[in-house]
């Protein structure tokens, strides 16, 4: 079975959700969680249900619809990446939220931190692996399945790895990239960045 | 302080013509991301907290914008 994809260009600074279905569960993966109340409208529609939520990086602009997640259901399982990805959301400044009206901290109660080379089994034939790729934040991390690979912010076709911005780190994010670009190469991934480039099959 | 606060601007955006510019926003010398980079440098530089709240285009238009914002949180 084939794993299929959704994008969501989010309201907030045209970041990017994706669902991951495949249509024989009713189970569906995220990877970020923006406009919620859309991802929510997606799965009444199709009759579906969160298995868990990857984080790319904990930056605000890629996880604000957690709060509404996990205030409608706490037990979310939540994936993100084991370097500082708990700290980092817990943190206002590494999260972003400080630099807005209303700054605030997530603790999920139910996650798994994961480190390079982790493989996950999301489907019954298909697993996901995590590639940390520190650089545009200390937590980002980059997941490869099937032939996709989810970047979040540490690539987006044509446009310069972000490093200003707080935990950023220039050498680190140069490595990832070349990593990255290599992964791409080598097996002919198609790119699915966490900032709107080009509509894959975008709902609305 | 102002001659100070170009040298960090000028840090963040080391093409940019600050002394020059009118408007920073509106002529797209800084952006969003450059505004974050630059309330870390001067929260660090002068050893005080920007709340989100002060974080509008006002503030962050002009050198004078940003020297009364660092004033105002200096006190």
């Amino acid at each position: 079975m084939k794993i299929k994809v959704i994008q969501i260009v989010n309201s907030k600074q045209s970041s990017c959700s994706y669902i991951l279905y495949e249509d024989s569960s009713v189970d569906v993966w995220l990877i970020d969680c923006g406009d919620y109340n859309r991802i929510k409208e997606w799965l009444a529609e199709n009759k579906k249900r969160i298995a868990g939520v990857f984080l790319t990086h904990s930056h605000w602009d890629h996880m604000y619809g957690l709060r509404v997640l996990l205030e409608e259901e706490p037990e979310t399982l939540i994936l993100l990446s084991s370097n500082d990805g708990l700290n980092c959301l817990a943190d206002m400044r590494l999260n972003l939220t400080k630099f807005t009206p209303e700054p605030y901290i997530i603790k999920p109660t139910n996650c798994i931190e994961l480190s390079d080379g982790d493989r996950i089994q999301i489907f019954k034939d298909a697993d996901l692996t995590a590639f940390t790729t520190a650089g545009h934040s200390p937590d980002s991390i980059t997941f490869k399945t099937g032939n996709y690979i989810f970047t979040g912010d540490a690539y987006i076709p044509s446009l310069e790895v972000v490093t200003k911005l707080p935990g950023g780190d220039k050498k680190k994010a140069s490595e990832s990239l070349n990593r990255i670009m290599e992964m791409i190469g080598v097996y002919g991934l198609e790119v699915m960045p966490g900032h709107y480039v080009k509509v894959i099959n975008t709902i609305y | 302080m102002k001659e100070r606060i170009f040298e960090i601007l000028s840090d963040i955006r080391p093409e940019s013509n600050f002394v020059n510019s009118e408007n920073y926003i509106k002529e797209g010398l800084l952006d969003s991301l450059d505004i974050v980079a630059l309330v870390e440098s001067l929260e660090e530089e002068y050893d005080i907290d920007i709340p989100g709240t002060e974080i509008s285009q006002k503030n962050f238009s002009t050198i004078e914008g940003i020297i009364e914002l660092v004033k105002k949180y200096k006190q």
